[in-house]
């Protein structure tokens, strides 16, 4: 009996020990898996974090900086090309207004470096490209795990010019973001540089000027920079003539490629043909319908048998020769050439290039003499004419280019209000102006200014017309009133200008040159 | 005496055994379900195909300079292109999740849906919400008009410059001269995406 009954209380032991122990056993299996969800929450909760984090980016900020800056730049050309309110400028620290200006408007949306009315965005601007706004919405992400920005500070702000259309900007940020437990936080810092270029800007100068001459007009001459300087476009001299009267300009054409319907017989006024005398004449006998003409032979001497001495000329304009007429010998010319022409034996249509590739030839002719003073006295056709190749000024001209040019200002001083009084050595720029609203129909009182766009602006420099420009490609041309018939007006320079440009010396082509008048 | 003992262990150890099944049950019963894992795995496709779109150069994923200045997150959201959305969010997200993408514009503030699966019953991830959801977030700063900041050269035509590659003809110098200049229109604001299963 005493044994069964310890029998019995040792197994009932057991049972209690191994009952205890599963229950131990699935207390800690219970615990093990409430930490291991724990950590599994706090990772997920590390990488949700970590993929918001990451938002925080040099190319993010970077990507922004570009958008918001380049918004700022184009806002505060815009504000500045307004008349009541230029932007302010310093010479001491040239850019120091603009820099300012640049930074007010990136990080806070307005400026107030504007003589006149502030900068100011509209609401919707301060939303979209302003750092207030960025940092609202990242803000706005971060919340999504807990997590705000605590601290935001920018400095380090710099602004400097690298040419005369780029400029550098460049500053560091500082951003400190934490969780609401402050259990997580994360600073960082990033150093932003970029580069803004105001090729495409409407000139902010020419705009604002021009507003004084006409309130109602909206000139909106962009700035394409071109790196040349202007005495790179110097006329070239390419080729001497022996005769001639007149001055033209125009495309040439040689005599044998034109047929019955090409050249257009309305526009064969604007070419210039070149070709022998045979060919000249074949092509037009009578010597009018093209524009210019460039004879590439010499004249035929013969000796006329009645009278032999002088030579007389043929195979040639306006020949002259000598016949016998009641016993004497008199000259007589022929009257075949009233458009301007020259006789350049040897002409090398191909040696005229311009800055292109070659696949169309320009000249301007000019003779020393007009055609009313040959037909007075026809040995005056000798005096000559010359040749040149003026395509490089007029390729500047017409594709509107703003070229390198200490004598003019900078885009810095191009926004503030003196700027027709202003240069800048290193990143001056200058453009010419052409069309209807400059000095033309639509501005004819202003059809004496240079066309140079600084000088055209200031009422104390007169200019002299320039053969072959816009406006006065000819005789006709030069001396039309300005209106149906010279609706551009007439393209003029300044003696400075003309200089600048390497107009002179044998390069002139002015129209105060003693040569065949334009008016 | 001792019997009273032994009944007394017994009734004891009988009490002890129901009560640890009793907590047994409980324990077994309160343990949570472990999403975590899955969590995880669709908080990462939705974080890392997010990044995909952003650092992707749309010009080159789509052989078209014409989107030279945008990644591929700024063309999707610009052009709420679907089939774009379907090759580039769809491709990354297995069959099994569904996902949709959002938009929340800084100045209209509010969330516009882009694309969600659910609506589309020919898409492989069309599902319905039903145990789990991730979600992860984006800035979305850049150009809303695909052609963005846009800087021509001059329009004009004569030997160096040829602005007639614009489309138009070359506009006469004799005419007032008008900016073609273009600032682009740029949006700010969220990008979400949820993917779901």
């Amino acid at each position: 009996m005493k044994s069964r009954s310890s029998k019995g209380f040792f197994f009932v032991l057991i049972s209690f020990m191994l009952i205890m122990y599963i229950f131990l056993y699935l207390t800690a299996w219970i615990n093990a898996m409430e930490i291991s969800e724990k950590t599994a929450s706090e990772k997920f909760r590390a990488s949700s974090i970590d993929g918001i984090v990451s938002q925080l980016s040099d190319e993010r900020f970077s990507n922004f900086f570009d958008i918001a800056g380049y918004y700022a730049l184009y806002r505060i050309n815009a504000h500045a090309s307004d008349i009541a309110h230029p932007l302010k400028y310093d010479d001491r620290e040239r850019l120091k207004y603009l820099g300012n200006a640049f930074f007010n408007a990136t990080l806070y949306g307005g400026s107030q470096d504007f003589d006149g009315t502030d900068l100011n965005y509209t609401s919707a601007e301060k939303d979209t490209y302003t750092f207030g706004a960025w940092l609202e919405n990242l803000n706005g992400t971060l919340s999504q795990a807990g997590l705000e920005v605590v601290d935001f500070e920018v400095y380090g702000l710099n602004f400097t010019q690298e040419d005369p259309v780029t400029f550098n900007a460049t500053m560091n940020i500082s951003i400190y973001v934490r969780d609401r437990l402050s259990t997580v936080s994360v600073r960082r810092m990033f150093a932003l540089s970029r580069q803004f270029n105001v090729s495409g800007f409407a000139d902010p100068m020419i705009k604002r000027e021009y507003s004084k001459i006409n309130s109602t007009a909206n000139v909106e001459k962009q700035i394409f920079y071109s790196d040349q300087a202007p005495d790179t476009l110097a006329p070239l001299w390419v080729a001497n003539g022996t005769s001639g009267h007149g001055f033209f300009y125009g495309t040439m054409i040689r005599a044998t490629d034109v047929t019955s319907s090409y050249p257009l017989i309305e526009m064969r006024s604007q070419y210039i043909i070149v070709g022998n005398y045979t060919e000249i004449d074949a092509a037009d006998p009578t010597h009018s319908r093209f524009g210019g003409y460039i004879i590439t032979n010499a004249p035929v001497m013969y000796q006329d048998a009645n009278c032999p001495s002088p030579k007389s000329e043929s195979e040639t304009f306006m020949a002259i020769t000598y016949v016998q007429r009641s016993g004497a010998c008199v000259e007589e010319v022929k009257d075949d050439a009233p458009r301007p022409f020259a006789v350049i034996p040897d002409f090398n249509m191909s040696a005229f290039l311009g800055p292109g590739t070659g696949a169309r030839h320009d000249a301007l002719i000019i003779a020393n003499r007009t055609l009313d003073e040959v037909r007075t006295t026809p040995e005056l056709k000798y005096d000559g004419a010359r040749a040149y190749d003026i395509e490089k000024l007029r390729d500047a001209t017409v594709c509107a280019y703003f070229l390198h040019s200490p004598r003019g200002p900078s885009y810095p001083q191009r926004l503030s209000k003196n700027a027709l009084t202003l240069h800048d050595e290193n990143f001056g720029m200058e453009t010419l102006l052409v069309g209807k609203w400059a000095g033309g129909m639509d501005s004819p009182d202003y059809d004496n200014r240079s066309r140079v766009d600084f000088e055209f602006f200031q009422p104390t420099l007169d200019a002299v017309k320039v053969r072959g420009m816009p406006g006065c490609k000819s005789f006709e041309m030069c001396s039309a009133v300005v209106g149906d018939n010279a609706p551009l007006g007439h393209f003029r320079m300044s003696a400075d200008s003309l200089t600048a440009y390497g107009i002179s010396g044998t390069q002139y082509i002015a129209c105060d040159d003693n040569r065949a008048r334009c008016d | 005496m001792a019997k009273a003992f032994i009944f007394s262990i017994d009734a004891f150890v009988a009490f002890t055994l129901i009560i640890v099944v009793l907590h047994a049950l409980i324990f077994l019963s309160a343990v949570p379900s472990s999403y975590y894992g899955g969590l995880m795995q669709a908080n990462y496709l939705a974080r890392d195909t997010l990044n995909s779109l952003v650092a992707a150069n749309a010009s080159r994923v789509l052989d078209n300079q014409y989107y030279a200045r945008m990644s591929m997150l700024d063309y999707i959201v610009s052009t709420n292109d679907t089939e774009a959305v379907r090759d580039y969010v769809g491709a990354n997200i297995p069959y099994e999740y569904g996902y949709t993408l959002e938009f929340w514009n800084s100045q209209g503030k509010d969330w516009g849906v882009i694309y969600d699966t659910a609506n589309y019953r020919d898409d492989p991830h069309n599902k319905l919400y039903n145990k789990l959801r991730a979600t992860s977030h984006s800035i979305f700063f850049g150009y809303t008009d695909v052609t963005g900041r846009r800087n021509p050269g001059t329009p004009y035509c004569y030997m160096t410059c040829n602005g007639d590659k614009y489309g138009g003809n070359c506009p006469s110098e004799c005419d007032t001269p008008v900016s073609l200049y273009d600032a682009g229109e740029a949006a700010l604001g969220l990008v979400r995406l949820s993917v779901y299963r």
